[in-house]
């Protein structure tokens, strides 16, 4: 099913780029050493600077995180500087503000909504990407429509090493945002209950509709 | 004295200011003079209005009866004065809603969706006239009874109530012993009517600014609770920043449709 889907996107955007554009291919070439090494060891760290351009203030916010993955489906993800948490699962996921003093409890639907792009992280071979290549080591990542998600691209590049070093999403018309990693770390799995968020007691524990 | 002699002193001093700590304490009445309040409302709000262009970051928190439980939201908001706003929804997952008024024109888009409305006049098409000035008085509280409402003002408990109209509008505004609006009630004929609540207001660098506002309509129907923070002045903007881009295949949809969007925000 998923190769269909390929070869029917290969076939619609082909006479696009047919001219200057390298082809569509499956996304294993640009994640397959994260891949190597997340089946060698069972979960990855990275530190991750997010940037977000600001257009109301015209400024590029930038904040400090951490993500933490561990195939074949939870991630995680932490802000130190505000607290906000994220974590998604195949069952679903939790999303802490405290900011807000909430808690949102995200079903498999949401998690797979949110997660589109580090599922793909967690597990290269999944359904539904493809990617372009644009430089040795630039790629553009293609996630089809896809359980009532629509198309989406975003952009990675690797470094040296062929581990992710910047993944940019762009959210049209102006939006923009970049995910810097640094200092990857492999070591064994932790299993699932360091992917389960519990509310503190003052916090408001919603669900999304 | 003795050492003995100089402790008893000691304790009995202490003893003595601990009592006159018990006793009952003058109850600060509030002051019921319309002179005072006054001025003191107009120095705040002059220095509030000198304020060309404001950002903050803002908590929201929609509720009432006609919308679903919605969660609370993350926000950053632009005022410029007098009659323009800006304000994006937005979090680690993505632009929910970003909206913008300007004098009578709207726009709202909802990037989940691909769906937008555009209007120059809204007083026509969404029954709001002046959006952009509705919203820029709000959220900096400056609003501004014309003289014959302070002639006419009454006294409630302890609030000095001023009542005037505003194009189609009346307005009701509670104002406080400090000066500030306590709250405001805009109606029309007897439709529609709105009230903000100005729960809290924050200090900066020695000018009050409205930091906890509830804005309701009676019914119940809607409701948004905000709270303000990380307020920023600038003495210009670029106008630019107050338009919000709505790509060329967005859907233009009418207000009941842009609502059903914005109710339907709950998924990611």
């Amino acid at each position: 099913m998923n190769r269909i889907r390929l070869l029917a996107l290969v076939v619609l955007l082909g006479p696009v780029g047919r001219s200057r554009a390298e082809p569509l291919t499956a996304v294993e070439p640009v994640t397959r050493t994260l891949a190597e090494r997340l089946r060698e060891s069972g979960r990855a760290e990275v530190q991750i600077e997010r940037l977000v351009l600001d257009p109301i203030s015209g400024r590029t916010q930038a904040a400090l995180g951490l993500l933490v993955l561990e195939p074949p489906d939870r991630a995680a993800i932490e802000f130190p500087a505000t607290g906000e948490r994220v974590t998604l699962r195949a069952d679903g996921g939790e999303w802490l503000q405290p900011d807000l003093r909430q808690m949102i409890r995200l079903d498999a639907g949401d998690a797979a909504g949110a997660s589109r792009w580090w599922e793909l992280l967690l597990r290269p071979a999944a359904a539904g990407f493809a990617a372009r290549r644009k430089s040795e080591r630039r790629w553009t990542l293609i996630a089809l429509a896809h359980a009532g998600l629509a198309a989406d691209s975003a952009s990675m590049t690797l470094a040296a090493d062929g581990l992710p070093l910047r993944l940019e999403i762009s959210e049209p018309p102006a939006g923009h945002e970049m995910y810097r990693f640094r200092g990857w770390k492999f070591s064994k799995p932790r299993g699932r209950a360091p992917f389960v968020i519990r509310p503190p007691r003052d916090f408001e524990v919603v669900r999304l509709h | 004295m003795t050492r003995t002699l100089r402790l008893r002193a000691a304790l009995g001093a202490v003893l003595a200011a601990w009592l006159a700590g018990c006793a009952p304490q003058p109850v600060r009445v509030p002051e019921l003079a319309q002179g005072p309040r006054r001025a003191r409302f107009e120095v705040a709000l002059a220095a509030r209005g000198a304020q060309s262009v404001a950002d903050a970051e803002l908590s929201a928190w929609a509720s009432g009866t006609a919308l679903p439980d919605l969660t609370g939201v993350e926000a950053r908001l632009m005022l410029v004065a007098p009659d323009a706003f800006r304000l994006r929804v937005a979090s680690l997952f993505g632009t929910a809603l970003d909206m913008a008024a300007r004098g009578d024109s709207f726009t709202a888009y909802v990037p989940p969706r691909r769906v937008a409305l555009e209007t120059a006049t809204a007083g026509e098409s969404l029954g709001v006239a002046d959006p952009g000035g509705l919203g820029y008085r709000m959220w900096s509280g400056t609003w501004r009874p014309p003289d014959a409402a302070w002639r006419d003002a009454v006294w409630e408990d302890s609030l000095l109530v001023l009542r005037w109209a505003a194009a189609a509008d009346s307005v009701r505004c509670a104002i406080g012993s400090n000066g500030l609006p306590r709250w405001v009630e805009m109606g029309r004929d007897r439709g529609r009517s709105i009230r903000a609540d100005y729960q809290s207001w924050t200090w900066i660098g020695g000018l009050a600014w409205p930091a906890v506002l509830s804005v309701r309509d009676p019914r119940g129907a809607y409701g948004l609770r905000c709270r303000v923070r990380s307020v920023q002045f600038r003495r210009s903007a670029d106008r630019s920043r107050l338009a919000v881009e709505v790509p060329e295949d967005a859907s233009h949809v009418t207000r009941e449709q842009l609502k059903r969007a914005i109710a339907r925000l709950g998924k990611l």
